[in-house]
C-alpha cells in the first residue's frame, strides 16, 4: 500500500464518518423533523425588505407578504430602495400600506439597520426582494421564536425557478439545504440566517447591534453573533419562501464566491468559536471540519486533475508508438475491477441518493422521477466539483487577500 | 444564554459505525482478494493441464516425423494465447491490489515458470516443425520503474493484431526472483527495461510499431 492510497482511505473516512454522523443525527431525531410549535399568539412582525433594482420582483414579494396568512393589524412592511436606478421605487409607491425608505446606494446591510430603526414591532422578518414566501409561512415559522433563548429562527428555501441546469442543480441543493438545515437546528449549530424569510426577536437583533456593514455575508455574520451571545437559532422545515438562484455559470460562481469568502471572513473574525467546546457542536466540530473540508477538496480536486491529466497524456504517448492505430478496448467486468474505492463509492452511492431522497422528502416534494431525473443526475455528478471549485477559488482569493466586495 | 453541550454520544455512535463500515469492507477486501487469487491458480492450473498434454504430443512428435505439426502448432497458439490473458490478469492484480495476498507471489513465479516452459516447447516445435514463420518475442518489463513498458505492451498488442499466427509473445518480469529469469537476462545480454529479444536477438529501449514491423520483416523475414 503506498502513500497515496492511505491518503484516499483517511480522507475516505473520514467522508464518511460525517455521513454516518449526519444520518445519526436524523435517525434518532426523525420524529422531530416536521414539528412545528403551534402559535400561542399572533405577536407584532415587521417585514424588512432590502431592494436594489429589483424592479421585476419586488411586486410579486409584496403581494406574498400582504397575502400572507396572518392578522393584518399585526404585520408591517417596510421596503429599503438601496438607490435603486430602476423602477422599483414606483413599483413600492403603489402598494398601501407599505412604508419606504429610500438611501443611496450603501449595501444590504446598511439597509437593513437602516430599515430595523423605524421597527417597533416585537418581531423582524428579512425578506430579500426577490423572493416570496407561501402563504402559511408566517404561521408555520412562529411557533419557534417563542421559545426562550431563540434570537432568530430559519425559513425553508426553494428555489423559484429550475430553466437552466444551474438553476436545477440548485434546486435540489436548496432542497438538501433546507433538510440539512433542519439537522444543524436540531445539532444546535446552526450559524447562518439566510436573508430570504428568516425572523428575529427585534430586542435581542438591535442589542447585539444589528448587521456588520463591513461583511461579504451579513446573513452569516448575525449568525454566528447570535451564537456567540449565548442565544439559540431555531428552523422551521415548512415554512417555504421561494427565492430567485442565478441561472448561468457567472452569476452562481459571483454569489458563492461571496458566500463562501464570506464564510472565510467569519471563521477569521469568530476564531475564538472554532474547536471551542464551550459553542457546543458548531464550535466543537462543525466548524473545525469545515476547515479541514477545504483542505480535503483542494487535494481531492488537484489530484483527481493531475491523474486525469496524466492519463491522458499516457494514452496520448502510447497511442503515437502504434501510430494511432485503432486501440481495442477491452472491458472486462469482473471481480478484478473491484478494489477498496469501489467499497467507498458504493457507500458514496448509497448516502447521495439516501439524501436526495430524504431532501425530497422532507422538504414536502415529491420525487417525481420522470420530470426530476436529470435534476439529481445533473446535482449527483456536478455538484460536487462545483462546490470544490467554488471553495478553493474563494480560498485562494482569501490567501492573495483581493478585494471582498460585495 | 444557554449553556452550550457537545453531544459526545453521537460522535462516540457514529464512530463505532464508521469502524464497523470500515471493518466490513477490509473483510470484503480480504475475501475478494482471495476469490481473486483462487481464479488466477484455477486458470493456472489448467495451463499446467495442457502443458502436460503438450510434453506428450511433443515426446511422441520427436519420436515419430509423421506426427501432425499443424495439430500441435495450432494447439500451442492457443495455449501461449490464452497464457498472455492470464499473465494480464496477474499484472492488473499486481497494480490494482493494495494489500496483496501471500500466495501471490508464488502464483506469479509459477505462472512465469509455465510461460518459459510453452517457450521452450514453442522453440522445441518450431526446429522439428521447420516452421521459419513464427517469431518469438521475449518481452522484459517491469511493474516498477519502467516508464515505457506501458507503451511497449501497446505496440506488441498491435503486433500480435496484425500477425496473430506468426507473432509469440511471451512477457516475463524483469525483476522476479527466479533463476531461469536470472539465467535468461544473462544469456541473451538484456540490462534493461523495456527490453525484446525477438528469435534469440535482443533490442533494447522502447521499439515504435514502424521500427518493430521492420525487425520482423527484413531481419526475420515475415512478411516475405
Amino acid at each position: 500500500m503506498q502513500l497515496i492510497d492511505l491518503i484516499y482511505l483517511v480522507i475516505y473516512s473520514i467522508i464518511l464518518y460525517c455521513s454516518v454522523l449526519w444520518f445519526t443525527v436524523f435517525f434518532k431525531n426523525r420524529g422531530k423533523m416536521f414539528k412545528n410549535p403551534k402559535p400561542k399568539r399572533f405577536p407584532s412582525i415587521t417585514f424588512l425588505v432590502p431592494a436594489y433594482n429589483e424592479e421585476k420582483n419586488i411586486g410579486r414579494c409584496l403581494k406574498a407578504i400582504l397575502d400572507l396568512n396572518y392578522p393584518k393589524k399585526r404585520l408591517k412592511i417596510i421596503v429599503i430602495d438601496d438607490g435603486s436606478k430602476d423602477n422599483t421605487v414606483n413599483i413600492v409607491k403603489r402598494f398601501k400600506g407599505v412604508k419606504l425608505i429610500r438611501q443611496k446606494n450603501s449595501g444590504k446591510a446598511v439597509a437593513m439597520n437602516n430599515g430595523l430603526k423605524h421597527v417597533k414591532t416585537e418581531l423582524v422578518a428579512c425578506m430579500d426582494g426577490d423572493s416570496f414566501p407561501d402563504k402559511d409561512y408566517l404561521l408555520k415559522i412562529i411557533g419557534h421564536i417563542e421559545k426562550k433563548n431563540v434570537a432568530a429562527v430559519t425559513s425553508a428555501m426553494k428555489a423559484s425557478e429550475t430553466g437552466s441546469i444551474f438553476q436545477k442543480i440548485q434546486w435540489v441543493e436548496y432542497l438538501w439545504a433546507i433538510f440539512l438545515r433542519k439537522l444543524f437546528s436540531i445539532f444546535d449549530c446552526q450559524y447562518v440566517i439566510p436573508g430570504p424569510g428568516s425572523i428575529y426577536k427585534t430586542e435581542i437583533l438591535k442589542k447585539i447591534g444589528g448587521f456588520d456593514e463591513k461583511n461579504l455575508t451579513e446573513d452569516m455574520e448575525i449568525g454566528f453573533n447570535i451564537v456567540d451571545h449565548g442565544y439559540k437559532i431555531g428552523n422551521s422545515i415548512d415554512a417555504y419562501v421561494y427565492t430567485n438562484v442565478p441561472s448561468g455559470f457567472k452569476g452562481l460562481y459571483k454569489q458563492r464566491m461571496r458566500w463562501y469568502r464570506g464564510y472565510i471572513q467569519n471563521t477569521m473574525k469568530y476564531s475564538h468559536m472554532v474547536a471551542n467546546p464551550e459553542y457546543g457542536n458548531l464550535g466543537f466540530f462543525i466548524l473545525p471540519i469545515n476547515f479541514l473540508w477545504m483542505f480535503i477538496l483542494g487535494f481531492l480536486l488537484f489530484s483527481m486533475i493531475l491523474r486525469w491529466l496524466w492519463d491522458a497524456s499516457q494514452y496520448f504517448i502510447n497511442w503515437s508508438y502504434v501510430e494511432f492505430a485503432l486501440m481495442p478496448l477491452r472491458v472486462n467486468v469482473d471481480i478484478f475491477f473491484l478494489d477498496f474505492y469501489t467499497y467507498f463509492w458504493f457507500w458514496f452511492l448509497i448516502v447521495s441518493l439516501a439524501t436526495i431522497g430524504l431532501s425530497v422528502f422532507y422538504s414536502g416534494e415529491k420525487l417525481d422521477i420522470k420530470n426530476k431525473l436529470k435534476f439529481y443526475i445533473s446535482y449527483i455528478l456536478f455538484y460536487p466539483i462545483l462546490s470544490s471549485v467554488f471553495w478553493i477559488a474563494s480560498a485562494i482569493y482569501e490567501i492573495l487577500r483581493v478585494e471582498r466586495k460585495w | 444564554m444557554v449553556k452550550r453541550k457537545v453531544a459526545w454520544e453521537f460522535y462516540i455512535i457514529s464512530a463505532f459505525i464508521t469502524l464497523l463500515i470500515l471493518f466490513v469492507g477490509f473483510y470484503f477486501g480480504i475475501t475478494l482478494s482471495r476469490e481473486k487469487i483462487q481464479e488466477l491458480q484455477n486458470e493456472l492450473d489448467n495451463l499446467k493441464l495442457r502443458q502436460e498434454d503438450l510434453t506428450l504430443e511433443l515426446t511422441l512428435l520427436a519420436l515419430n516425423k509423421n506426427i501432425s505439426c499443424d495439430a500441435i502448432g495450432f494447439e500451442l497458439e492457443k495455449v501461449i494465447g490464452d497464457a498472455a490473458d492470464l499473465g494480464d490478469r496477474v499484472t492488473i492484480y499486481e497494480i490494482t491490489e493494495k494489500v496483496k495476498d501471500e500466495s501471490f507471489y508464488n502464483l506469479k513465479k509459477d505462472y512465469t515458470l509455465i510461460l518459459v516452459r510453452y517457450w521452450t516447447y514453442l522453440e522445441e516445435m518450431k526446429k522439428s516443425c521447420n516452421r521459419t514463420d513464427v517469431v518469438t518475442i521475449l518481452y522484459f518489463y517491469s511493474n516498477t520503474n519502467c516508464q515505457n513498458c506501458q507503451g511497449q505492451g501497446v505496440v506488441l498488442t498491435n503486433l500480435k493484431q496484425t500477425y496473430p499466427q506468426n507473432i509469440m509473445v511471451f512477457a516475463l518480469d524483469y525483476d522476479i526472483d527466479l533463476n531461469i529469469i536470472s539465467l535468461l537476462k544473462k544469456n541473451y545480454n538484456v540490462s534493461s527495461v523495456p527490453s525484446l529479444v525477438i528469435n534469440g536477438k535482443v533490442y533494447g529501449g522502447l521499439i515504435t510499431i514502424e521500427r518493430l514491423r521492420q525487425i520482423v520483416c527484413t531481419e526475420h523475414g515475415l512478411c516475405g
